[in-house]
């Protein structure tokens, strides 16, 4: 009854005129959203375009190489529109022929902590976050419970106390790879094992498998000064991260995948830090492998580490 | 023809000098040839490490005695166990120059040679990158610091410092302190 009294009521020309005017101020309002969010960049920033863009962002191995240069071109807008800064954000892939393994010389590390500062600088760090704990022991003893990784002294040092900086030991038989549910963990053919930050769900069941304590997480979303920021970044190595992601040590993908060495061999003052290629018989870090009493930490879990210790004596 | 002759001295007095300074300072590849090629880094010395010795010794001969230095030398040398004197390292006719034990001119830059008489496990390991630190990429011409580059030759031993500030505890939590285990009562049956 009531449909035929509005047809009673409403004239099919007045309900075309109405769908008219409708779809005219429709039209009207998408061309001034559109416009405004490609001239203005509405939702924060972001265009529109970009938030799809990384919600459907694929995993690392699964994108295209066209995919993958308009994802890494995001990020550096991201980064413009978060911290101000321009930075470059290339994807090195790893070098023929080379797994990289690193030794430290315990006699040598006198717990200045120099590789922790430069790790903050290079790797953009959070305030809260760092990849590189140098634990202070006593003499004789490898207790790592009674390690001490907050100590203050005034002078290091301290005699009857050596020093041991742990970091990531990128294993060669990962336990975090296997415990992450989603695949935003593997190792890569030159032995670094790298996080995708954009796939991981942050989870943290890798950081309760890592034996070893190498893995952090960001509870909130890193602060990084402008003036802070390393603008050389990589997409598997320093670029900004997001809240709610793990993040570890990497060896510096965005250094040593172009030669250089990491920023802790290059900060340390006493030389202690030794890195290189595991698959060059000429390179130092066999030489140390070769010649001198190595050991590695926890090596019982079987996790075949990729960073040494060694001594003088 | 004045002005040539001068010209001519100017020239050649560096040359031969070059010519002769190779024949003195190829002591180094003999020592492991099966090491990786090296080059020493530039030098960069600390101002403290800076001398400029032939500024006093060209008019002056360096006293082969041992005696309390004065004015611009090093009051005490901390290395050898009072053992040393300057010219068990300095070469006595030009102190700009090093002498190592077997009696070879050698320049500032290759004090790795001296250091290598007494210190020789060092040595090796420094050659073969063990000790020592590589400053160019890991891969590529390798360029490593010598000796004098992070030891001071006069007091060798690493300078004590303070450390950098140790690692922020996030908010809420304390800081973990290291597990002190508990005193057990030993066994008794």
């Amino acid at each position: 009854m009531a449909s035929s009294k509005r047809n009673k009521e409403v004239k099919p020309e007045a309900v075309n005129q109405y769908r008219r005017g409708f779809l005219t101020r429709l039209g009207l309002t998408t061309a001034t959203a559109v416009t405004s969010v490609s001239a203005h960049g509405a939702w924060s920033g972001k265009t529109m375009e970009d938030g799809f863009a990384d919600f459907f962002q694929q995993h690392y191995r699964r994108m295209t190489e066209d995919e993958l240069q308009e994802t890494l071109r995001r990020i550096e807008r991201k980064a413009k529109h978060q911290h101000g800064v321009r930075i470059s954000c290339v994807d090195t892939p790893p070098l023929d022929g080379v797994v990289f393994g690193y030794a430290i010389n315990v006699s040598k590390c006198k717990g200045y902590r120099d590789c922790v500062e430069a790790c903050l600088e290079e790797n953009n760090l959070a305030p809260d976050i760092r990849y590189i704990s140098v634990l202070e022991l006593d003499e004789g003893s490898m207790n790592l419970e009674l390690a001490d990784r907050y100590y203050e002294h005034e002078e290091v040092p301290v005699e009857g106390k050596f020093y041991m900086p742990v970091q990531c030991m990128q294993c060669d038989n990962p336990p975090c790879v296997k415990a992450c549910p989603v695949n935003a963990t593997w190792k890569e053919s030159d032995g670094i094992v790298v996080i995708d930050y954009d796939w991981c769900i942050g989870c943290r069941y890798c950081m309760a498998a890592c034996p070893y304590s190498a893995r952090f997480f960001n509870w909130t979303q890193p602060e990084l000064p402008a003036e802070r920021i390393n603008t050389n970044t990589n997409y598997l190595g320093n670029r900004p991260r997001p809240v709610g992601v793990v993040e570890k040590c990497h060896f510096c993908t965005q250094r040593t995948r172009m030669g250089r060495q990491p920023a802790c061999q290059e900060a340390c003052p006493t030389g202690a830090r030794i890195f290189g290629n595991l698959l060059d018989p000429k390179s130092e870090i066999r030489y140390v492998l070769e010649n001198k009493a190595v050991f590695r930490l926890k090596e019982d879990l079987g996790t075949e580490p990729k960073f040494w210790y060694f001594s003088d004596r | 023809m004045l002005r040539w002759l001068l010209m001519i001295v100017t020239v050649a007095t560096p040359c031969v000098l070059g010519a002769e300074e190779a024949d003195q300072f190829q002591a180094e590849t003999r020592l492991y040839p099966e090491a990786p090629e090296f080059t020493v880094a530039p030098r960069n010395y600390k101002k403290k490490f800076r001398h400029d010795c032939t500024r006093c010794h060209e008019a002056e001969d360096a006293d082969p005695e041992p005696r309390q230095l004065k004015t611009r030398h090093i009051r005490e040398i901390d290395h050898g166990g009072n053992r040393f004197w300057c010219l068990t390292c300095h070469d006595g006719e030009n102190m700009d120059f090093l002498r190592t034990s077997r009696n070879e001119k050698i320049k500032f830059d290759q004090s790795y040679l001296i250091c290598g008489s007494c210190h020789a496990n060092r040595q090796k390991d420094w050659y073969f990158g063990a000790h020592g630190k590589r400053v160019s990429g890991w891969q590529g011409d390798r360029v490593i610091l010598a000796c004098t580059q992070c030891h001071n030759p006069h007091s060798p031993a690493t300078e004590a410092r303070k450390p950098k500030p140790f690692p922020p505890v996030r908010i809420g939590l304390e800081r973990q302190q290291p597990h002190i285990p508990a005193i057990t009562q030993s066994w008794k049956p």
